[in-house]
């Protein structure tokens, strides 16, 4: 199956698989991945790409299957498709057989790109690390990482200290913590409508913590507290004695903002530093596309 | 001293006489008086904010017409980095001319300056996140009507400076993209929820992602670059206006003022 044509072929009978698969089996089962089972297949999959980056150098599946320019073009445009078909979609796709193929296939042709372009002196070589690197870590930790994430919402009162919550399908679940709402403070237009608002909660009995919108609270290293809203009386108007909360765990953030300070830094550059040296515009595939 | 939007019409009109003095300035190669005059229009529309922000005893970020004036202000630091960075003599006018919209708004649309925000957008995010986004847009439409330009003229001499607004608008539309990350972590628990606003913002840096790559392979024809650029371009207006009349929109956390 050598050849630009086998190239194509692999990758049409991939995505085709992932398609089949969606058709058969429905959305991704993303639960089976949840953490450690994500973070050793990251990890697997990395050391796999590396062998073969280091070991297998100069073979087809290397450089053409993976690394290539087809490769590359191909693995953009199912992302650029995916990402289309997700914007004009009313639904979440996200979770599909084939929005993570194209997801996995293009993290995976971004990772060699990263291996070979930090293999040789080249100009721009932080930029481009940057760039690259803080990419592939915002995308690979909000995509390994999404099994681990839960969104779990609570209606804090007064009264009674809240343990309960509902996650975003409406399930049911437990909290780690308790909460029990201690003040309600909102400032209101001529109309009634909500200005701002704020809310002291008191997380385990214990600790008493201001809560306003854009002003999360860390719960813990992978939990954070935000207040969500504030629930209407049975008049329709604002109740003081009770609030929505919103418990985020999202543990694989710090990987995500590694990557996005990253990227950051590489757009800085991007603007300093101007365009890049035009490469010398040869079929060579071993340096392509990388002084970015 | 304090002032009120009362007086922002002098101000307004001192800067806005500055800016384009300096931009007239940058236009005949005057790069020392340039600089000079465009950074007086700044001083003079920051003398504004001080004193408005002392008088309002809180930061102006809150209401549509106080964003407005940040928008204005960042709108001149950005070209003004650019034009001290590249040179570039058109830079700012360009940049004279959009900060001066919305300097007008607020002249013309006085009901704007008490239309308070609603309160996941009063952060201090906002003004950032919007202003690189905003330059970022205009400095990529500028290559898009290159990008017109050479497709017309069937010509490939527009290419070279596309290429340098397309490295000032992605460096610019990246720092928007993550800036907006930021703040959804802070506002809504997750920095990336492919919302149709955030997805179509994917799309359009993935455009121009594609445009970099192509020009550096020095591979495709013009045509395709310059049909690349116009990809760019539409992405860019479904990004900022086209995504809210979709129906997948119809439950995006950025569709405001429903």
């Amino acid at each position: 199956m050598a050849g630009i044509g086998g190239i194509y072929v692999f990758w049409a009978l991939y995505f085709l698989a992932a398609v089949v698969c969606q058709i058969l089996t429905g959305d991704f089962p993303s639960a089976f991945f949840a953490f450690p089972v994500n973070a050793a297949f990251m990890l697997l999959w990395m050391a796999v790409l590396w062998v073969l980056f280091r070991e297998k150098r100069g073979s087809w599946t290397v450089d053409r299957l993976l690394l290539s320019r087809h490769t590359t073009y191909i693995v953009a445009t199912a992302a650029f498709a995916a990402f289309l078909i997700q914007g004009f979609s009313s639904r979440t796709c996200t979770g599909t057989w084939w929005f993570v193929a194209a997801i996995f296939a293009l993290l995976t042709n971004l990772f060699l790109v990263l291996l070979r372009g930090m293999s040789f002196h080249r100009p721009y070589r932080l930029r481009f690390f940057l760039n690259h690197a803080g990419l592939f870590l915002a995308l690979s930790g909000g995509f390994f990482g999404s099994p681990d994430n839960a969104e779990l919402m609570t209606v804090a009162n007064i009264h009674v200290p809240v343990r309960n919550a509902t996650d975003k399908d409406g399930h049911a679940a437990a909290l780690d913590h308790d909460f029990l709402l201690s003040g309600f403070y909102m400032d209101s237009y001529m109309d009634g409508t909500a200005r701002n608002f704020e809310a002291d909660v008191v997380v385990d009995g214990r600790e008493t913590v201001r809560l306003k919108v854009n002003h999360p609270h860390s719960l813990s290293w992978q939990d954070d507290l935000y207040l969500y809203g504030f629930t209407p009386d049975n008049a329709g108007k604002t109740g003081t004695d009770s609030c929505i909360l919103q418990v985020v765990r999202h543990p694989w953030k710090y990987v995500e903002l590694a990557g996005i300070l990253m990227l950051l830094g590489g757009a800085f550059m991007l603007f300093v530093q101007g365009p890049a040296v035009k490469s010398s515009g040869n079929a060579d595939n071993s340096r392509e596309g990388g002084v970015s | 001293m304090t002032v009120t939007w009362a007086e922002f019409v002098f101000f307004a009109v001192a800067a806005v006489l500055l800016w384009f003095s300096g931009a007239l300035a940058a236009w005949k190669n005057g790069f020392r008086t340039a600089l000079w005059l465009v950074s007086a229009g700044l001083a003079v529309y920051a003398a504004f904010i001080a004193l408005f922000w002392t008088g309002l005893h809180r930061p102006p970020m809150r209401t549509l017409g106080e964003t407005r004036l940040w928008y204005s202000f960042f709108m001149i630091v950005s070209g003004l980095l650019v034009y001290a960075r590249w040179k570039y003599r058109w830079i700012l006018f360009f940049s004279s001319v959009l900060a001066t919209v919305f300097v007008a708004m607020n002249l013309l649309m006085p009901e704007i300056h008490d239309r308070t925000l609603m309160p996941a957008l009063q952060s201090a995010w906002f003004v950032p996140h919007v202003t690189v986004y905003m330059f970022s847009y205009s400095v990529i439409g500028c290559a898009a009507i290159l990008a017109v330009a050479g497709l017309a003229g069937k010509t490939g001499k527009y290419l070279q400076t596309a290429d340098t607004l397309m490295y000032t608008g992605m460096a610019f539309l990246t720092l928007g993209m993550l800036s907006g990350a930021l703040w959804a972590k802070g506002a809504w628990g997750m920095y990336w929820s492919w919302d149709p606003k955030e997805t179509w913002a994917a799309v359009t840096w993935l455009s121009g992602l594609a445009y970099i790559h192509l020009r550096l392979m020095s591979r495709g024809s013009r045509t395709a670059a310059y049909l690349l650029l116009l990809l760019v371009f539409a992405g860019l207006q479904m990004c900022w206006y086209g995504v809210d009349l979709l129906p997948s929109a119809q439950e995006s956390m950025h569709v405001y003022g429903r």
